[in-house]
């Protein structure tokens, strides 16, 4: 186990110094001259230029400019934007709205995903279970955005129930944001889940459990939904990339001020540093929650252990 | 020393009964041919392609020819969807933005399918420090997340020129390490079967093994994840443009559509509502074509 865990820790460590190189190397050839742009219409004093080449250390060749980097983010620094702002302490700011939208798009996924994912099995060729279909086939084909506008007009404008956009009103700001994002995955997690459900109840495991006499309940919760979820869980560890990404989307919709919005933000400003800021932090948050799935395999699945 | 005789016409051959003989893609295409799920998709889809190949055919107006005039107007005789906000059809521009998503979603699909097909095939049939390196490489490109990654590469072609071929890079830039992990372990599943000893066995060379027994083995994951990725690729393609960073006009598309109509959604839904529809009705075609032929594939997963 120790040496797995090193080696998977290592591997880690590689992509995303990689990942990030990835992006540096990119956003290095972003249009536009940021010296210029800061000086506005007239073309900027040499002096100035220079001066400002110089504290950003934009005169230095790229590996060394990415060595720098390297060497900031783990001392937690992440450069500073080009009007001045720590990035590190703008995105600590942000964060926290970013988790919160991350957790309340989880628990619908997990809530709801798997909850209709149970029910499709159990019920399979039901009336449920063609509900849940149809409902996960619309799930799959609507683009969130779309469902995001149409929430916003019906739930938020004509019935009134949920604040249309910004974070003032603490939680409740989070449910539609939440559930938009969710969304985007909780179709394929009740696919998952009834495709892996139904080939469990078929298992030998669940006939014997089923025939020592144990309550339906017992047999579905603790012996088929626990080996089942195992690819759930993998696909939910994968699945965070396109939940970053799509909070970049959500939260411009809903106007929440984290990370994606500000990634937003600086994608259209040409803002290289806060660009860097955030995908190495959204790279990290990868990594590190595929690091744990990876882990956790051994919890979930007892005939898993690693040497 | 005896003469060899030999026995004609003692030893004949046992005739063998001429039988239709059934390989494995003449039973994937009788099960396909079976499931109504099969017709409806290629319906659709053969309206889709319809549209994005000769859209006169299908719009009811000319979608440059717009009456501000009468902007935001309402669904009434001869527009089904209304005007959006320079008075346009929505429905006939509807019709003509299925070739530029169409297009971006198939090149892309081919793109990725060929790049990441041909890379996780490598890596799962050479293994060893080729693998390693593929696989690392791999990793790191799935690490960084497609959207985020293509938009920060769009924005560096600028307004340079944010046109067809750099949407279809972008996103194939990013998207093929998906496609690469699915053929990468379905190579690797496919060369440990029995047939691929037996073909060692026998003198075959390994790139015919390669050609001849790996590749039409593992193509059935590769087949699902490349046609199900065509949607996924639509979605993209919208959600960019509908960042404002994607196809910019004269080209039409739906994403780019529902990022004018946004602004007055809560007035008018219908030019927003119209390209959803369409780009909706279009992702569900392939995310239904991905299953039928999943299931054909694989006749267990079915049952």
């Amino acid at each position: 186990m120790p040496r797995y865990i090193t080696s998977r820790v290592l591997q880690a460590v590689l992509v995303l110094v990689g990942a990030t190189l990835v992006i540096f190397v990119i956003t290095f050839a972003l249009p536009g001259d940021p010296v210029q742009a800061l000086a506005g219409e007239r073309a900027a004093d040499p002096a100035f230029a220079e001066a400002i080449r110089a504290r950003y250390h934009l005169d230095e060749p790229l590996l060394q400019q990415y060595g720098r980097f390297l060497l900031g983010v783990v001392q937690g620094d992440l450069g500073q934007t080009y009007s001045g702002q720590d990035v590190a302490q703008m995105l600590g700011e942000r964060i926290w709205v970013s988790g919160q939208l991350a957790a309340f798009a989880l628990a619908f996924q997990i809530l709801i995903g798997v909850g209709a994912g149970i029910l499709s099995a159990l019920r399979r060729n039901g009336l449920a279970d063609t509900g849940v279909r149809i409902f996960t086939l619309a799930g799959l084909s609507i683009p969130f955005f779309v469902t995001a506008y149409v929430l916003q007009l019906v739930v938020g404008v004509k019935l009134g129930w949920l604040p249309v956009a910004g974070t003032e009103d603490g939680f409740l700001s989070y449910i539609m944001p939440g559930f938009v994002l969710g969304s985007l995955s909780t179709a394929y997690v009740a696919r998952l889940t009834r495709g892996q459900l139904t080939e469990a109840l078929r298992e030998d495991y669940v006939r014997m459990a089923t025939s020592k006499g144990l309550t339906r309940v017992r047999v579905v919760a603790h012996h088929a939904l626990r080996n089942s979820l195992i690819p759930v869980v993998t696909f939910l560890g994968l699945e965070v990339g396109a939940l970053l990404s799509g909070a970049v989307i959500t939260e411009s919709i809903f106007n929440l001020p984290g990370m994606g919005q500000a990634m937003a933000r600086a994608v259209y400003l040409g803002e290289r540093t806060t660009v860097v800021g955030v995908v190495t932090v959204f790279v990290l948050v990868y990594v590190v929650v595929n690091l744990l799935v990876d882990l956790l395999y051994a919890v979930l699945d007892p005939r898993i252990r690693y040497a | 020393m005896p003469e060899l005789v030999s026995a004609t016409g003692v030893m004949e051959p046992p005739a063998i009964p001429q039988r239709k003989r059934r390989g494995h893609w003449q039973a994937v295409r009788r099960r396909l041919s079976r499931s109504p799920l099969f017709y409806l998709s290629a319906t659709l889809l053969v309206v889709m392609v319809g549209m994005a190949a000769v859209p006169a055919l299908f719009a009811t107006a000319d979608p440059h020819d717009c009456d501000l005039g009468r902007t935001l107007a309402d669904a009434g005789a001869g527009q089904w969807l209304g005007r959006d906000l320079q008075g346009c059809d929505v429905f006939s521009r509807s019709v003509y933005g299925a070739r530029a998503s169409l297009g971006i979603g198939i090149a892309v699909s081919l793109v990725t399918g060929l790049l990441g097909g041909a890379v996780g095939a490598a890596a799962g049939y050479f293994g060893g420090w080729v693998d390693a390196t593929l696989s690392r490489i791999t990793e790191i490109f799935l690490a960084i997340p497609l959207l985020l990654g293509a938009s920060v590469l769009l924005t560096l072609f600028g307004t340079s020129g944010s046109g067809t071929w750099t949407v279809i890079i972008a996103l194939s830039v990013h998207g093929w390490p998906q496609v690469a992990r699915i053929t990468r372990s379905s190579v690797l599943e496919a060369k440990q079967q029995d047939y691929m000893l037996a073909a060692a066995a026998i003198g075959c060379s390994r790139l015919r093994a390669l050609a001849r027994h790996v590749v039409p083995n593992s193509l059935g994951p590769w087949l699902v994840v490349v046609t199900t990725n065509l949607g996924v690729f639509i979605t993209y393609e919208s959600i960019i443009s509908m960042l404002g960073i994607g196809l910019r006009p004269p080209t039409i598309s739906w994403g780019q559509m529902i990022h004018d109509a946004q602004a007055r959604f809560l007035e008018a839904p219908l030019p927003l509502l119209g390209p959803a529809v369409f780009l909706s009705v279009t992702v569900l075609a392939f995310i239904l074509l991905g299953d039928v032929v999943r299931d054909a594939l694989d006749p267990r997963s079915h049952s």
